[in-house]
This record gives C-alpha cells, sequence and structure tokens, in this order.
C-alpha cells in the first residue's frame, strides 16, 4: 500500500521542536558553523518571532570560496521560506517540500509564530518509522 | 586557492540500484548519513538523500534508481575549492563525488565533498 494512503500522521507528529535558525545580524561564519554542527543545509532566518526566509548552504560556499564570510546573514536572505501548519496531514507537506524545493519548512501558527521546523531528513526518519 | 583534496570525505554508505526506495530509505535513516551512493554494476549511478526521498512519499515500492539522483555531480581532487562550489551551486547539491586521476591514484580514490 502507498505509504501516504496508510500515513495519516500530521506535520506536528514529524517536525522538530527545536531547530537550528539565525538572525538577520547573524554573521555568515557563524551561519555556517551552524549548519555544519546542525547538519542542515537551509537556516532560517528569524526575526521578532517572524520567518524573514532562509539563508542556502549554496550562497554561504559561495561567499566561503570568494573570501567574503564578512556579512551578515539579512545580506544573502532567500525568500519565501514556506510555513505550515502543526495540523497539516504531512503528506500535504511533504508536497510543498517538494513542490519548493526546499530542505526545510518552517510549523508555524496561524499569526505566524514559529512551532517548529520540517526537514527532509525529519520527513525520512518518519516514512522510515511507518 | 586550495584544491578539492582538502574538504575530501571518505565514501558514505552504498546501496544496490535494485532494491526498493522504501528498504532504501530504512538503511538511509540507520546509517546516519546524508545520502547513500546507488551502485549498478560495480558502479556508482546516482545519489539517494533525503531530498530524493521525497519523492518516494507516496508510494516507495519501486526501485531506488527510479528515485536517485542521476548522474552523479563529480569533480577531481586536483580541481579547485572554486570549480567544487561552482558545481555544488550549478547542480543544487550538498554533495559531489570525487575522483582522482589513475596516475595519482591513493587509498582515497573516490570520496565526497559536502557543503559547509
Amino acid at each position: 500500500m502507498p505509504l501516504a494512503l496508510r500515513d495519516a500522521r500530521t506535520v506536528e507528529q514529524a517536525m522538530s521542536g527545536q531547530f537550528a535558525f539565525c538572525f538577520p545580524s547573524t554573521s555568515l561564519a557563524q551561519a555556517a558553523r551552524m549548519m555544519a554542527q546542525n547538519r542542515v543545509y537551509e537556516l532560517p532566518v528569524i526575526v521578532d518571532q517572524r520567518s524573514l526566509g532562509y539563508v542556502s548552504y549554496l550562497d554561504i560556499l559561495q561567499r566561503y570560496v570568494r573570501a567574503e564570510l564578512g556579512g551578515r546573514a539579512a545580506d544573502i536572505v532567500r525568500t519565501p521560506l514556506p510555513e505550515v501548519r502543526p495540523e497539516l496531514p504531512l503528506a500535504d507537506a511533504v508536497r510543498v517540500l517538494r513542490d519548493s524545493g526546499r530542505l526545510v519548512i518552517l510549523v508555524t501558527t496561524s499569526s505566524g509564530m514559529p512551532l517548529g521546523a520540517l526537514t527532509a531528513r525529519d520527513v525520512a526518519f518518519a516514512m522510515a518509522a511507518a | 586557492m586550495p584544491t578539492l583534496s582538502r574538504v575530501l570525505q571518505p565514501i558514505g554508505p552504498t546501496c544496490p540500484a535494485e532494491v526498493s526506495a522504501a528498504d532504501a530509505l530504512t538503511r538511509l535513516t540507520a546509517s546516519g548519513a546524508d545520502a547513500l551512493l546507488v551502485v549498478k554494476g560495480g558502479a556508482f549511478v546516482g545519489l539517494f538523500g533525503h531530498r530524493e526521498a521525497l519523492a518516494a512519499f507516496a508510494d516507495g515500492s519501486g526501485p531506488v534508481e527510479q528515485y536517485m539522483r542521476r548522474p552523479l555531480p563529480g569533480r577531481n581532487v586536483a580541481d579547485s575549492l572554486e570549480s567544487g562550489a561552482d558545481i555544488m551551486y550549478r547542480e543544487d547539491t550538498p554533495i559531489v563525488l570525487m575522483t582522482e586521476d589513475e596516475d595519482r591514484q591513493d587509498d582515497h580514490r573516490h570520496g565526497f565533498q559536502q557543503g559547509l
């Protein structure tokens, strides 16, 4: 049987309540360290309990190669970072991840306050546990 | 500019191309690695990571080679770090397979370059 049909789980059951993020003022060197330590490739940028977008390892990598790690997350932030609600079926969130091409999406309240993050790694572990 | 040999990492876990995506996913999560190298006929033919696993969410019964990333982005260990970053950016991949010329091969003929 297809995994999605027998998987009635919601985003809340697969997401990470604690997740790596940075602020617009976070230095690119620090953002790179956070990515490496947390084994993520995209880092949400949070300000005033709202998502501003995300920082991609690709942009940091380019800066590193050009020896330009003196900037801040705000300098390379990409938008938008998709947001989903915790009660959304996991299958729908997977569709959001796939369609957006992101490796992380933010789980938020209806008012946009971050509750957690759902990564492709989270989904892989949820699928393997099904 | 340093060469890619500076960021070379040992080759990660592998997986036969014939196994199901669901089985490959189990192997991937059990390994703790970011991706599996998919092997067919003794050669690396693709990469199966968390991003590729998303495509198997609806139905993971098909062989992993239906879902894997192909072709596998590659570079020579003697290439510059800049060229590695360039292919990672263009192919949007955090992992690049690295190879070495036959006359310069040693114990790390193949390996991964991972972002950051």
